[in-house]
């Protein structure tokens, strides 16, 4: 692979000098195109100074007041030897809280482009990086996408800082450990791993370590892709990990012995191991009383199921089992039907078509033009279509209580994935009828058995068996749940009174 | 690739592939059991039991991770790799009967057109698929899968509560003691598919520290003559009646009282239970297979073993008359190998001495 441009001087320290140092800093920095990029001189008591920052990245009135006044009032030349003058200004002068000492070329820049500012002292072989970062950001909002009504309203934003800060708020515990690193080897993302220290197992944490560690893309943009490269199984149609933009249910799930993945840039986070029931879990479901959670969590998985599998059994039963629909139906079904020129395949083919159309549109359109989805869809697609006799009333209705269902699923992608296997299943259902959607519902067990996240089985507690709390299709009362969830450590500190 | 059967999805994998074999076998193959076919399922349970406990025993006494691998321990590669070839024949030929059972209730159900080819063959890719997943996807699958059993059952049961007669369960040696305990033998074949699963399953981590064969197998046996004694107090029994498969399916699907409508539930369990059991059959064959031939790979086993499978439901030799006489022989063919590598040992003593030391 190509080296990237001056890899040699990335690697390099600073000499010292800082006429050679500030020209390694333009040329790695690509100054003076790059007009964001200042380099504001500065002396003071006869030393040349040099403060590196990015435009917009950094707050210009915490260099000025910081940085530039401090350094300014500072005596550089009063006592110590040269080499030691940014470590006295640094002890002395400098009133940022947040700044270290560093000498390598390669992370002055990193940081330099992240919002820090450089300063860089003649004479002294390490420069300082302090904490400037101030962009402009998105203020914690609503979530888009994961919305509630019992519950925290507060979702992710891009601001990796702001998104640990809002974990923090949920977890206030010194166990919660944050590690930082970055993926992307031309480019580096700024990722943070948070976990309970003695509640997430440590090979499980070993082996995300090694995956993040081994991402070897130039660049990573955002969890999405950091996900499709870190996952167990890239083939598979469904998720393995739980993506989230509510930072409640992201703390919940570290609380369960869960990692969680925040980077830069990215909106939600990433959490693994995780099992099919996170997929199908809200986390209202917690917050309300447990009735009220456990029918909202049987309706959902009754969603799921007609998601999947209803247009494949209307396939499958008009086509090749009339005699099992009730006769009363069924000549309902025959009567509407009879003016339709197309198969029932055809039909349901045609309307998860529209369908899928009309919900991409939807997600593209300007909000402004968001009413024309309304009337393209519901008059012309649906109203139209059944006077012209294009699909028959029966299939707007199972189409429809599919797409209910799908959208009752609380996660994005795993809707799209469930997409996908229904059109599966509508076409082997009309190949063999009841016989071909029971192999294909067969099929999507045994693979769904076979999955792992992050080593776990995708499907456990249930398949294989793990102890777990009361909590997998219904949810039972809260002081019925008394185990930690299995993907944490066995003798985790956090287990609860009264059990071993 | 390894093929691997945790001994934690073993039982799972058990109850649903073997209970629709048993299921099948008595009631479908041998209709002239009449109504008293719940008697022959539980004397089956009686003669398998034996089969269960030596197991159960063996197990105990070994440390080895599978059954398997005690037994190449203590009876040495050459037999255990025969044993292991004979079990694989076997296997493979209960899995063409499945399969081909499966294959004419579909066309008996709804498919009335398509060839046996067309039906079987994506039958048998599915299996091999799912049986190239690995024994923990199949077992986890089967686990899932018997906890909506129970449910589908009640719903079978309810819709048709209005037709049991207790009185058609009489004369309760039906066809008579030699026919039922002919049936017996038959049935105790089909159940002894047990005692080969738990050959082959390894301990794991997340096993429950009793994982024995016996009682599985006896509350199977007695599960399925349960049911089979509730079937009969639907139907009157008649001796003039065919007695092909065909015509036992429609007497099973309605019982000529129930509604058509209230197939659903039954065609499910039945569909269900016998892709279970083409699937267990594949991947049991192909796991004996490459117990005899280790370097095999398990996908290439997986391959081969569903080819000759296929091979065998396509021709005449899965049918009704094939089967029933070769279910004779089946437990005899199961039972004398398993004696003979699993009773030596511990008569020996296996791990656990059979006097205290001195």
């Amino acid at each position: 692979m190509a080296e990237m441009p001056n890899a040699e001087l990335l690697r390099s320290v600073l000499t010292g000098v800082l006429t050679v140092d500030a020209q390694r800093l333009r040329t790695i920095l690509n100054t003076p195109e790059n007009e964001d990029i200042i380099f504001r001189p500065l002396e003071t008591g006869g030393v040349e100074m040099l403060v590196v920052y990015t435009e917009g990245m950094a707050r210009d009135d915490k260099i000025a007041d910081f940085i530039i006044r401090a350094c300014r009032a500072f005596d550089a030349q009063s006592d110590a030897a040269p080499q030691k003058r940014a470590q006295n200004l640094l002890k002395q002068a400098i009133d940022i809280p947040q700044a270290r000492l560093e000498n390598r070329l390669g992370a002055l820049v990193e940081q330099i482009l992240g919002g820090m500012s450089a300063l860089v002292i003649d004479g002294c072989p390490e420069a300082l990086l302090l904490e400037t970062r101030g962009f402009e950001k998105r203020p914690v909002n609503r979530t888009f996408s994961e919305s509630v009504v019992v519950g925290a309203q507060e979702g992710f934003v891009e601001s990796l800082r702001t998104n640990l800060t809002l974990m923090r708020r949920y977890v206030q515990s010194p166990a919660l450990i944050t590690e930082m690193t970055t993926v992307g080897t031309r480019v580096p993302l700024r990722v943070a791993m948070m976990y309970m220290k003695g509640v997430a197992r440590e090979e499980t944490l070993a082996q995300m370590r090694g995956r993040v560690k081994s991402v070897t893309a130039a660049a990573v943009q955002g969890l999405g892709q950091l996900e499709q490269l870190i996952e167990d199984n890239p083939w598979a149609l469904v998720p393995q990990m739980l993506l989230t933009e509510r930072p409640d249910r992201a703390a919940s799930c570290v609380l369960d012995g869960q990692i969680v993945l925040l980077a830069d840039g990215s909106p939600y986070a990433l959490v693994a191991p995780a099992t099919l029931f996170h997929l199908l879990h809200a986390s209202d479901d917690s917050f309300m009383r447990w009735q009220y959670g456990s029918f909202l969590r049987f309706i959902r998985m009754l969603g799921a199921v007609f998601s999947l599998l209803l247009p494949g059994a209307y396939v499958a039963l008009t086509l090749y089992h009339p005699h099992l629909i009730p006769m009363a139906l069924l000549t309902a079904i025959a009567e509407t039907r009879a003016q339709v020129p197309f198969s029932a395949l055809t039909e349901v083919l045609l309307m998860e078509f529209s369908f899928y159309l009309i919900n991409e549109a939807s997600t593209r359109i300007p909000s402004q033009m968001g009413s024309i989805i309304g009337i393209v869809g519901g008059l012309i697609l649906g109203q139209a279509a059944v006077s012209a006799s294009i699909i028959s009333p029966i299939v707007i209705i199972v189409v429809a209580l599919t797409g209910l269902g799908n959208f009752a699923l609380p996660g994005y992608g795993f809707t799209v994935g469930m997409t996908i296997l229904r059109i599966a299943v509508i076409l082997v259902s009309a190949a063999f009828g009841l016989y071909g959607l029971i192999l294909a519902a067969f099929l999507l067990l045994c693979h769904l058995c076979s999955l792992r996240s992050l080593g776990v089985p995708f499907m456990a507690p249930v398949a294989p068996f793990r102890p777990h709390n009361p909590d997998i299709l219904l949810r039972l009362p809260i002081w019925m749940q008394k185990r930690l969830l299995f993907l944490s450590r066995r003798d985790s500190w956090m287990r609860k009174e009264g059990k071993r | 690739m390894k093929l691997t059967l945790p001994l934690s999805s073993v039982r799972a994998l058990a109850i649903v592939a073997v209970s629709s074999r048993f299921l099948m076998g008595i009631f479908l193959d041998m209709p002239w059991l009449y109504n008293a076919a719940w008697l022959s399922a539980l004397g089956a349970t009686l003669l398998c039991a034996p089969l269960g406990l030596l197991i159960d025993r063996f197990a105990r006494a070994n440390d080895a991770r599978s059954a398997l691998e005690a037994l190449e321990a203590h009876s040495g590669r050459l037999l255990t790799r025969c044993v292991s070839m004979l079990f694989c024949l076997i296997c493979a030929y209960e899995t063409a009967v499945t399969a081909r059972v499966l294959s004419n209730t579909v066309r008996h159900v709804a498919l009335s057109e398509s060839s046996a080819l067309s039906l079987l063959l994506p039958l048998l890719l599915a299996a091999m698929l799912a049986a190239c997943l690995n024994g923990q996807a199949v077992g986890s699958a089967a686990r899932v899968w018997l906890k909506f059993v129970p449910v589908l059952l009640l719903i079978v049961v309810l819709i048709q509560a209005k037709s049991y007669r207790l009185q058609w369960l009489f004369p309760l040696l039906g066809p008579g003691l030699e026919t039922l305990a002919d049936g017996a033998v038959g049935g105790a074949g089909w159940l002894s598919l047990f005692a080969l699963l738990w050959l082959c399953a390894q301990r794991d981590e997340g096993a429950p520290s009793r994982s024995g064969a016996l009682l599985p197998m006896l509350a199977t046996g007695a599960a399925c003559a349960l049911l089979l004694a509730l079937l009969a107090t639907m139907t009157p029994p008649s001796v003039r009646t065919d007695l092909t498969r065909t015509y036992q399916l429609d007497k099973l699907l309605s019982n000529g009282r129930a509604s058509l409508v209230s197939q659903l539930p039954l065609i499910l369990l039945w569909y269900n239970g016998l892709i279970f059991g083409t699937t267990t059959g594949v991947f049991l064959s192909a796991k004996f297979l490459q117990t005899a031939l280790p370097r095999l790979d398990g996908r290439l086993a997986v391959l081969l073993c569903g080819s000759m499978a296929f091979a065998a439901a396509m021709l005449a030799l899965a049918e009704q008359s094939a089967a029933v006489a070769a279910s004779r022989w089946l437990f005899v063919a199961v039972a004398t190998p398993t004696l003979v590598l699993l009773l030596p040992p511990l008569w020996k003593g296996g791990k656990t001495a059979c006097a205290p030391a001195k």
